[in-house]
């Protein structure tokens, strides 16, 4: 299996002369799990977007193995799960897996059991937390390389959270994944490098002790 | 090409029934005006699109993530739908327009 690295630097973002993004280096590689964390409005979910592609900034260099690329969802490079739910209505969630789902994860993903029970229901038939749980298994076992999971442990019970938790983990064995979440000890706990967001610029994290310099944490 | 087709059909799917009404009127003009009406059926056609892309803008913008992270953006979706649709339309005028004018010229 080939490794890639997704990297990202020199993103400017301004809203109404308020600059929101200005010094992000972010890399990340298939293999690993990368804790992205940060205030509210501190631009997370600007940035994943922008490296999704569906947000468009002043300046950004997204690129996957040194190669630019503009919009980060062409040719299936990255994946990413939106805060809000984002399955069209009205259809079945076994007809909006099909072509959605990697072929060669198929068989992992339609033996979850969240799949099994669910699959012959409508985005309209589901609960906020079982929806939220289809959506983020399709994302994971979708085709990118790299996912990027924008509070992937909201909306769901603790007990789907740990689940969850390990499936990220298999499945950073051969995609990089990117998450944040305000639940940060979820983050914690499935990350290998912690990236903290801070006044528009990406520091690196290493223990507790530089979130709370950061003000992300309270001294305790 | 399978999987690209189901996808053009889960985003064909909400605005089929809009588009369908816009092409039945477009066709409707076509019958009762002949060639003339194709600046009209042109608008019509037009209008209907802009309709499906405000329905779908106001409605279910939400869901364009779905066809983003299966790698096609929102404007590819739309290009894919109004090139079937013309398609349809096309199809559609065939089939009624061929009998009516020819019903017309037996009936002289």
């Amino acid at each position: 299996m080939h490794s890639h690295t997704l990297k990202v630097d020199s993103v400017q973002l301004e809203f109404d002369d308020r600059k929101i993004l200005q010094d992000v280096f972010l890399s990340c590689s298939t293999g690993e799990v990368v804790g992205l964390l940060g205030r509210n409005g501190c631009g997370k979910s600007s940035l994943l977007r922008i490296i999704f592609g569906s947000l468009n900034c002043g300046y950004k260099h997204v690129s996957v193995d040194g190669q630019h690329i503009s919009k980060g969802y062409h040719k299936n490079r990255i994946a990413y799960l939106p805060q809000h739910n984002y399955l069209p209505s009205g259809i079945k969630i076994c007809k909006l897996a099909k072509p959605f789902v990697d072929p060669l994860l198929w068989s992992n993903f339609s033996d979850h059991p969240a799949y099994q029970q669910h699959r012959y229901k409508t985005v309209g038939e589901l609960s906020g937390g079982e929806l939220r749980q289809l959506e983020t298994l399709m994302i994971v076992y979708s085709r990118a390389d790299f996912i990027l999971l924008d509070e992937p442990f909201t909306h769901i019970s603790p007990v789907q959270a740990d689940t969850l938790k390990t499936l990220v983990k298999t499945c950073a064995k051969t995609k990089g994944i990117i998450v944040t979440d305000h639940q940060y000890y979820n983050v914690l706990g499935v990350s290998d490098r912690i990236i903290l967001l801070d006044n528009g610029c990406t520091r690196p994290i290493k223990d507790d002790a530089d979130l709370v310099t950061y003000n992300y944490l309270n001294k305790k | 090409m399978k999987r690209l087709t189901t996808l053009i059909f889960h985003f064909y799917r909400p605005v089929f029934f809009v588009n369908l009404i816009f092409s039945l009127c477009a066709i409707f003009n076509l019958i009762k005006l002949g060639l003339v009406a194709m600046p009209i059926v042109l608008v019509i056609k037009i209008f209907g699109y802009l309709m499906c892309v405000g329905y779908q803008y106001f409605f279910s913008a939400k869901s364009y993530f779905y066809y983003r992270n299966a790698g096609f953006s929102a404007k590819q979706m739309y290009t894919y739908i109004f090139i079937l649709d013309a398609l349809i339309f096309i199809l559609l005028s065939t089939i009624i327009l061929i009998p009516t004018y020819a019903f017309a010229h037996v009936k002289g």
